[in-house]
């Protein structure tokens, strides 16, 4: 398997630059660490209300765990708000993709939650007792991040599929992409017809 | 094309065989005399068995692997290395010969691989 950060590398390349975090929404973020920080206990709680709402992401979850889960995530809020937002950041979010795998978190969920996280921000930028100009920044800052997390965690999470199954099995990945593609070409033509498209 | 000519030969040494293939191991066909329609998928799923077999003796310490055999109520597919980037495929009858089979693949990889590093 390739290091974490290739991983993230190649996760961010593949994003069109213009949608990728610029070093400018990384540093309002930064600038205003104090008063996100703020909100991190809040986001944590409405976080784990939403996954423990709902039975399939509930159900990633063992007996017990909640406290040590909402800790990872008020860890991550913290680096995310204190910065730096860097390579080791994002070869870290790489890592969550195996975790992912592991733990049996889908990507629908977590790009759900990732939005969710986006979405909080943006509820309750009024909040941070900055101007509005100012607090729509920090908003937008956190969707790009939203966004980026959720590229390089679906990267690391389908990097670490093909890799297992190489190491297990001795399938590159090229042949991997070959016997996908032609069942997927046979997949598509029922495909199209359920959909009718 | 030089591995027409070793396919070829491997038709006159086992003329039993239904089909010989020379594909590389991510799967694609590089010359073979099998159904234009069977040829993409034989050469995946040859490529597979040949990593999954190879997986298997390492994982196991058997050694290298020699060959990955396949035996279905109407025949075999017997697949070699051929060198670190070919696959070689042999399919035959139910009383196919795997004796001569092994022979024959074990002087046809080394022509294979003699072809393909120079290529």
């Amino acid at each position: 398997m390739d290091p974490m950060h290739e991983i993230a590398r190649q996760a961010i390349e593949q994003t069109p630059p213009a949608i990728r975090v610029t070093p400018e929404q990384a540093s309002v973020i930064a600038a205003h660490a104090d008063e996100l920080l703020a909100l991190g206990p809040e986001i944590v709680q409405a976080f784990y209300d939403t996954l423990y709402g709902h039975e399939p992401t509930e159900a990633v979850f063992g007996e017990g765990e909640r406290p040590m889960r909402e800790q990872s995530l008020l860890d991550w809020w913290t680096r995310t708000v204190r910065g730096p937002i860097d390579d080791n950041y994002w070869s870290w979010m790489a890592m969550v993709g195996l975790i992912h795998v592991i733990r049996r978190v889908t990507n629908p969920m977590m790009l759900a939650m990732a939005e969710f996280v986006a979405d909080f921000v943006a509820a309750n930028q009024g909040r941070l007792g900055l101007p509005p100009e100012e607090a729509h920044q920090v908003a937008e800052a956190f969707r790009r991040v939203a966004g980026m997390t959720g590229s390089v965690i679906t990267w690391g999470y389908d990097h670490a599929v093909s890799s297992a199954l190489f190491e297990v099995a001795g399938m590159p990945e090229a042949l991997l992409a070959r016997l996908r593609d032609a069942e997927i070409k046979e997949a598509l033509v029922g495909a199209r017809q359920e959909v009718g498209n | 094309m030089e591995l027409q000519r070793i396919i070829s030969a491997m038709h006159r040494a086992i003329p039993e065989l239904h089909g010989v293939m020379i594909a590389s191991v991510d799967g694609l066909a590089v010359a073979h005399d099998f159904p234009d329609a069977e040829a993409e998928r034989v050469a995946a799923m040859s490529a597979t068995a040949l990593g999954l077999g190879k997986r298997i003796t390492e994982r196991t310490n058997l050694g290298g692997l020699a060959e990955a055999v396949i035996r279905g109520d109407n025949g075999y597919l017997v697949v070699y290395a051929a060198g670190q980037h070919a696959v070689l495929v042999l399919s035959g009858p139910i009383d196919s010969n795997l004796g001569l089979m092994r022979l024959e693949a074990r002087v046809a990889a080394v022509d294979i691989k003699q072809i393909l590093g120079q290529a």
